[in-house]
């Protein structure tokens, strides 16, 4: 009886392994993932890497898309593959602010109304629902309306439309788990208050509210987009990926490239975000 | 000798999980014949629902399942057919009836309807089905939801559903497992009846031998994915040939085994590491295992002791193994103190129930009425009664988990009573390692400490469990081991009263037989008293100084556990024990 293990020594321990991750993850979702760190690093990297100085002109106006300029040129010269780069700048790193503060109030709110339950959880369930009722988009044009535009007006008026869902997610999420028998063995063995929360409930919550955040990146964008578009983000001269598209949209049969470009920025990066979110929903409900 | 119904020839399915291939059944060869029943029998990943999924073609394709070998039912060849043929040989040849019937009714489709789905051609009415299979009112269940119905009326309507297409293979996977002991002897009387009737073979697939004796006429005993032994029912039973099997027989314990002393066993759990190929599976477990079972694996021969068949190349030794057994120690004498650890006095509990009214409160449905039970210091009582009964609730109320409506519970010691639920993986949180979890009663004291890891390791030596596994998630371990690690987080700071709920009605026999094994020791060595919820009557006789029955949450009995046995004073009791299966032919007492 040699090279038999004795039945109680312990299997190698299955830390988090990218490879398993990915496997997991599916090549989609693997594709949306790695593409979306990319974005993310352009985002943050856009103002050292852009070919050309977005803001100044630096070839003539309406040159179509070429070797020397990929994107072409706008209306005063400017290089529009410089100006997309750093549009992704705008319209990423706010989209992701806009998500980790609807992801920090909504998952605190929830954490309140599922832990305390009651008619502490009935009352905040009533405001929740109130908040989903209302037409989001509307509430967040008129508060930026009122504000002013600009982007921290237009990011606040997103995140005050936007945590609801993760306040439902975390509640529901709690809510469960306090059912559970390992959580009720968890009290009996003696385990209260913070302790509780942190050790045997908070680390059931996380992956859900991951799944979640990740599966709304695309509509987050899309909406700070639409607000652009409507001319309610970023003052004028800088680049925001909506607002590119708004403002040349009436030269759509002439210079194509001007609208269609930053639109079809908008619509890959939503297309990663979804693609990244099944990814990661796929790979931590097989955890 | 008439046509073989099912004829399987060296079946063998490899399974892929994350990209791994492991072989869950290896060289499977049996026949089955019109109208016969067979007992397919193993523990837990043995692979014995394998083969019933094998059978209707239905391993789940995310495993890639690759089968090999020959499956011939009705004299179709299934291994390797095309898509139609399965189904149609699902549809008209082999039908199964599963553990959890509600998970296998549609919930918004009414009986009727969704037996009329199940096969369209038969000429029989539902009705008669219906009422075929001993249920009463056949039109009142034709029409109602799967909801409406009890767990015992499903499986009914369920066995009813299958025998309407008449196939010639029923496959039963543990369809008694969930349901009450007097329901689970109707449910077999009627599955006996049935293949009778109807000429239909049933693969009856069971961790329970005495359910399994009551019912088939052969049997194939399984493990780790080979046949180790098969032949008809009573004689593996009476002279069992592989000591595989003999251990099984030897684990299970009935109404007269002896509960003086700890309970045979199965020698540790099983190691998945062997080389299969050469060598027995079960070498590493057996007590007779000689050098050349590590270096051949046995084929499958006939028997000795019996007309069938048997894999082991010592079965000869085999009739030596039970000769061994009956000398284990004699528990020690315990003292039972005049003190009560838990005393419930007059309790009654209600829960609301029926649709919610907007203007009125729902109407409170009694749980529990006027209950007054008192466990003394060193005293283990057990709580029997069916699902239903109340068990749950009057545990929870002893352990404070619930509040009673009326009466009052007193407890002797300060320190809460623990608990030991029914499914121990469950109850441990899946991201925390072992050693932390036992270690949370300990909150004075940092895990990180010495004094902290020592412990820890000291309960869970107490409890039979590796200290090495501290470390590890309670998805590294088997069942039997998060078992043993729920108990030394009970025992880590000796606790003065042990609430077991249902703590062995989900595991297979030798499972049980240890963990039984192992309270009665803990409660023995630590000075626990001890509530125990079952409804398994053998077990509370095994474990318990009195037995208690609960009936629609009031105490019938109460009373020393073979003195209940011997002369049951309620007419609920006498049904308890008429229904439990036994080794002998034809079941009941």
């Amino acid at each position: 009886m040699t090279g038999r293990p004795s039945p109680d020594t312990l299997p190698a321990r299955p830390r988090f392994n990218w490879r398993d991750f990915f496997r997991r993850a599916g090549w989609l979702g693997s594709f949306g993932i790695v593409g979306l760190s990319v974005v993310t690093l352009v985002a943050v990297l856009a103002p050292w890497i852009t070919p050309f100085d977005p803001q100044l002109r630096v070839a003539g106006a309406y040159l179509p898309p070429s070797a020397g300029h990929w994107f072409g040129t706008d209306e005063i010269g400017r290089d529009l593959f410089s100006r997309v780069i750093l549009g992704v700048q705008n319209t990423w790193l706010p989209a992701l602010a806009v998500i980790a503060s609807s992801l920090v109030i909504g998952s605190l709110v929830g954490l309140i109304s599922g832990l305390l339950g009651g008619k502490v959880d009935l009352v905040i369930e009533r405001i929740v629902d109130l908040f989903l009722v209302l037409p989001g988009t509307l509430i967040a044009l008129a508060v930026v309306a009122s504000l002013g535009p600009g982007l921290v007006n237009t990011m606040m008026a997103l995140a005050v439309v936007w945590w609801m869902w993760y306040a439902r997610i975390s509640r529901d999420e709690i809510r469960r788990l306090k059912a559970r028998p390992h959580v009720e063995a968890a009290r009996i063995a003696g385990v209260r208050g913070s302790r509780l929360l942190l050790r045997y409930l908070l680390p059931g919550v996380v992956p859900a509210l991951l799944i979640g955040a990740s599966l709304d990146v695309a509509n987050v964008t899309m909406t700070l987009s639409l607000m652009s578009f409507l001319g309610l983000g970023l003052p004028a001269p800088a680049p925001e990926l909506g607002a590119m598209t708004s403002r040349t949209l009436d030269s759509l049969t002439v210079h194509w490239w001007l609208p269609i470009l930053p639109a079809a920025i908008i619509f890959l990066l939503c297309l990663l975000a979804n693609l990244a979110g099944d990814g990661i929903r796929a790979a931590l409900r097989g955890a | 000798m008439t046509e073989s119904v099912l004829a399987v020839q060296d079946l063998s399915v490899i399974l892929s999980r994350e990209g791994r291939p492991s072989r869950v059944l290896d060289g499977i060869s049996f026949d089955m014949f019109p109208g016969e029943i067979i007992a397919l029998v193993g523990e837990s990943g043995s692979g014995k629902t394998s083969i019933g999924l094998t059978l209707q073609g239905l391993l789940p394709r995310e495993f890639q399942a690759r089968v090999g070998g020959s499956i011939r039912l009705a004299g179709i060849e299934l291994v390797g057919a095309r898509r139609h043929t399965w189904q149609s040989a699902r549809r008209h040849l082999v039908r199964a009836i599963s553990q959890d019937p509600m998970g296998a009714l549609n919930p918004t489709m009414t009986i009727r309807r969704q037996m009329r789905e199940s096969d369209r051609r038969s000429g029989g009415s539902i009705e008669d089905w219906l009422s075929r299979t001993g249920l009463p009112d056949p039109d009142r269940i034709a029409d109602a939801l799967p909801h409406r119905l009890s767990g015992g009326q499903r499986q009914r309507v369920l066995i009813a559903m299958a025998m309407m297409a008449r196939p010639k293979l029923l496959i039963a996977d543990e369809p008694t497992t969930a349901l009450d002991v007097t329901m689970q002897a109707q449910i077999l009387h009627l599955l006996r009846h049935l293949a009778h009737e109807q000429q239909t073979a049933i693969l009856f697939i069971t961790h329970d031998l005495s359910v399994a004796a009551s019912l088939a006429d052969r049997v194939l005993v399984l493990y780790a994915g080979r046949i180790v032994e098969m032949g008809r029912m009573q004689d593996v039973v009476r002279t069992p040939a592989h000591p595989y099997s003999a251990g099984l027989l030897a684990a299970r314990f009935d109404l007269d085994s002896d509960r003086r002393r700890p309970l045979p066993t199965l020698p540790s759990e099983r190691t998945p590491s062997i080389n299969v190929a050469s060598a027995c599976s079960y070498a590493t477990r057996c007590p007779i295992a000689r050098p050349d079972c590590t270096a051949i694996r046995p084929p499958l021969k006939p028997a000795s002791a019996h007309g069938g068949a048997v894999a082991c190349l010592h079965h000869e030794q085999t009739r030596f193994l039970s000769a061994q057994r009956a000398d284990a120690e004699p528990w020690p004498a315990q003292t039972i103190q005049e003190t009560a650890a838990l005393r419930l006095s007059n309790v009654g509990k209600a829960y609301p129930t029926g649709p919610q009214s907007f203007w009125g409160r729902r109407q409170p449905q009694p749980v529990l009425r006027s209950i007054t039970l008192s466990i003394k210091l060193g005293e283990c009582v057990a709580l029997v009664g069916e699902s239903g009964a109340g068990k749950t609730t009057l545990l929870r109320i002893a352990a404070g988990l619930v509040v009673p409506e009326s009466g009052t519970v007193a407890r002797f010691d300060k320190l809460p009573p623990q608990v030991v639920f029914q499914d121990p993986v469950a109850a441990l949180t899946p991201w925390l390692t072992i050693g932390e979890q036992i270690g949370e009663r300990l909150r004075a004291v940092s895990l990180d400490s010495d004094y902290g890891r020592r412990r820890v390791g000291e309960a869970m030596k107490l409890v039979g469990l590796d200290p090495v596994l501290m470390d590890a998630l309670p998805a590294e371990m088997s069942v039997g081991q998060c078992q043993r690690a729920v108990l030394a987080r009970a025992v880590i700071v000796p606790p003065r009263l042990l609430l077991c709920d249902e703590p062995i009605s989900a595991m297979d026999v030798s499972l049980a037989a240890t963990t039984l094994n192992l309270l009665s020791d803990l409660r023995r060595r630590l000075d626990m008293a001890m509530l125990f919820v079952t409804h398994d009557l053998a077990a509370a006789r095994i474990i318990a100084d009195r037995v208690a029955v609960l009936k629609d949450g009031a105490l019938v009995e109460i009373a020393d556990p073979d003195a209940i046995i011997a002369a049951p004073q309620s007419a609920y009791t006498q049904s308890l024990i008429a229904a439990m299966p036994s080794l002998q032919p034809g079941g009941g007492r």
